[in-house]
């Protein structure tokens, strides 16, 4: 897979307070990328380094495989922290702007427009808009020239839930034309529900990096005890759908590859003959995982 | 070029903030300029007595501030006066950048840090060109042609004006990607002009005090009636000068660069 960014050890600090620890990641061709983690771990400073707006301590990165630079960045799409433009300006006449940034033709605007759902509001001026307006253009701006990589930051922070609704409905549109996204976010179930990849940072350090549904994926748990916990340990180790185990208290914790039928288990340890004294089955849930995960 | 100046007057061209200082600037300057000859024959009457006598006797002889050569100085001089204004036309476009966060937007969007420079460098030539035109207007529309001399003699000092003006309204973009906050940069740039340079040139001699950038302003474009008063009334547009005035533009670029460089545009 090609990829289409890579971070190298970047780091930055504003005075005493290291916002970032040595973050390294690989974002793929094609994947819709999350990097999650609580407010303040570091999301907006790395994009704002990646997008050369915050120049960083150590460290580098390459888009595309390049060194970064201005005119590599007309081929990302990106909106860091709020959405930014001229608010006596019609939407038009913003993006106008924009497309000669980047130099994609005017014709773009409307297709772009369209996209966002604000062809119709287009003479009216940016300050107007509402907050989910606002953030719609902001993408509007961003897909101009279709770009190869789209960046958005908490593109859902402050919306109401049809607003949530629209933004993650376009984001969804985006990536299934093949558009690689980068998406900081500090909610679980939006990284969960958007992206293919995760990056989760805290206090400015990688903590986990990899396929969502390996990292957050769901996991089934089982709790179990037997008068004869050796011989139980050595069934456990014995079964390969039992991954981990650990012995918290007086029962073993066993993690599951995949969904076993509780009637399979009791099976399989019968089998063996041992005579089960505690059985539990649950489904770990995500925000449990994610907490572990930062904590 | 081209790119960067599209850019530029896309932005101004719809703000209605900066047409109304444009239109200030002209309600002010223009009947200012009209008038100056009447004001200053009624000031030069009315204090006739404390006059030195050179005033009234170059009245007498029919002296007008609107006769050729001499009106392209004077009316320099009266100019240089309501570049105050164009300095709050900068000191709004530069501004807006931060205010809006656009700055960091059109970084983002693709543009380089010298080309957000040199974007805001062509404004500034805009305006100043902008400024010369009005001058050449109102002096051409105002101006007493005289027997045997020709209407362009002593128009040379138009690009003395020009050059000081480019300088001032780089100091004008300088403080403003400084400090961002448009009320904040104008008061400053008041204060620096009435008190602050004033201050720093008593501290110095006045060798040394002629370089700071408002004096070299002051000796480029004097002014015309200060041979009254004793002063030397002719522009001192010297390779020296000119030189210090250069080295001033691009002192205040390097800076506007290296903010940038140093992430001034991502900062909150």
């Amino acid at each position: 897979m090609t990829k289409v960014l890579t971070t190298d050890q970047l780091s930055k600090s504003y005075g005493k307070f290291q916002v970032l620890k040595g973050l390294s990641l690989e974002v793929e061709q094609g994947s819709v990328f999350g990097i999650l983690g609580p407010n303040g771990s570091g999301k907006t400073t790395t994009l704002g380094i990646l997008l050369d707006v915050i120049p960083q301590n150590s460290g580098t990165f390459k888009w595309f495989g390049q060194d970064p630079s201005n005119k590599l960045r007309k081929k990302i799409g990106a909106i860091v922290e709020t959405p930014n433009f001229y608010g006596y300006l019609s939407a038009e006449r913003n993006l106008k702007i924009s497309a000669i940034i980047k130099e994609v033709p005017f014709s773009d605007i409307e297709r772009v427009l369209k996209i966002v759902d604000l062809f119709d509001r287009r003479k009216d001026k940016f300050k107007t808009f509402s907050l989910g307006m606002k953030q719609r253009l902001a993408i509007g701006a961003a897909l101009l020239g279709k770009p190869e990589v789209l960046v958005l930051d908490e593109p859902t922070n402050g919306l109401d839930p049809q607003g949530i609704a629209e933004i993650r409905k376009l984001i969804l549109l985006v990536a299934g034309e093949g558009i690689t996204v980068l998406l900081a976010s500090h909610m679980l179930d939006e990284v969960e529900k958007l992206c293919s990849h995760v990056a989760i940072i805290k206090n400015g350090t990688l903590l986990v990096q990899g396929k969502v549904s390996d990292i957050l994926g769901n996991e089934y748990i089982l709790e179990l005890k037997s008068d004869n916990m050796n011989e139980l340990y050595k069934a456990i180790k014995e079964n390969i759908n039992m991954i981990d185990v650990t012995l918290e208290l007086d029962k073993y914790v066993v993690k599951l590859s995949n969904e076993v039928s509780n009637g399979e288990i009791n099976q399989y340890f019968f089998n063996k003959g041992i005579v089960l004294t505690h059985f539990a089955s649950k489904k770990k849930n995500l925000e449990k995982q994610f907490l572990e995960i930062t904590n | 070029m081209i790119r960067l100046l599209k850019i530029e007057l896309n932005k101004i061209i719809y703000n209605r903030t900066i047409w109304i200082i444009l239109g200030l600037y002209i309600v002010l300057f223009a009947p200012v300029a009209i008038g100056f000859d009447n004001i200053l024959k009624t000031f030069a009457a009315a204090n006739a007595r404390h006059q030195q006598p050179g005033m009234s006797e170059l009245i007498q002889q029919g002296f007008s501030v609107f006769n050729f050569p001499g009106i392209w100085h004077n009316m320099a001089y009266l100019a240089s006066w309501f570049k105050l204004l164009l300095a709050l036309i900068i000191i709004t476009i530069v501004t807006n950048e931060y205010s809006y966060k656009t700055l960091r937007q059109n970084i983002i969007d693709g543009l380089s840090k010298w080309e957000i420079i040199w974007a805001k460098e062509l404004v500034i030539l805009a305006f100043s060109i902008i400024s010369v035109i009005l001058l050449v207007i109102l002096t051409l529309v105002l101006g007493n042609s005289q027997n045997n001399v020709s209407v362009f003699k002593g128009s040379s000092i138009l690009f003395v004006y020009f050059f000081t003006l480019i300088l001032y309204f780089n100091l004008a973009y300088f403080l403003s990607s400084w400090l961002k906050k448009s009320g904040f940069v104008f008061g400053i740039l008041i204060l620096y002009t009435v008190i602050i340079e004033n201050v720093a040139a008593a501290q110095l001699s006045a060798n040394i005090s002629g370089f700071l950038p408002l004096h070299l302003i002051g000796y480029m474009i004097p002014n015309p009636m200060s041979k009254i008063v004793g002063q030397n009334p002719e522009s001192d547009f010297s390779i020296l000068n000119i030189g210090i005035g250069v080295f001033y533009i691009a002192l205040f670029i390097v800076l506007n660069f290296l903010l940038l460089k140093k992430g001034h545009a991502g900062k909150q």
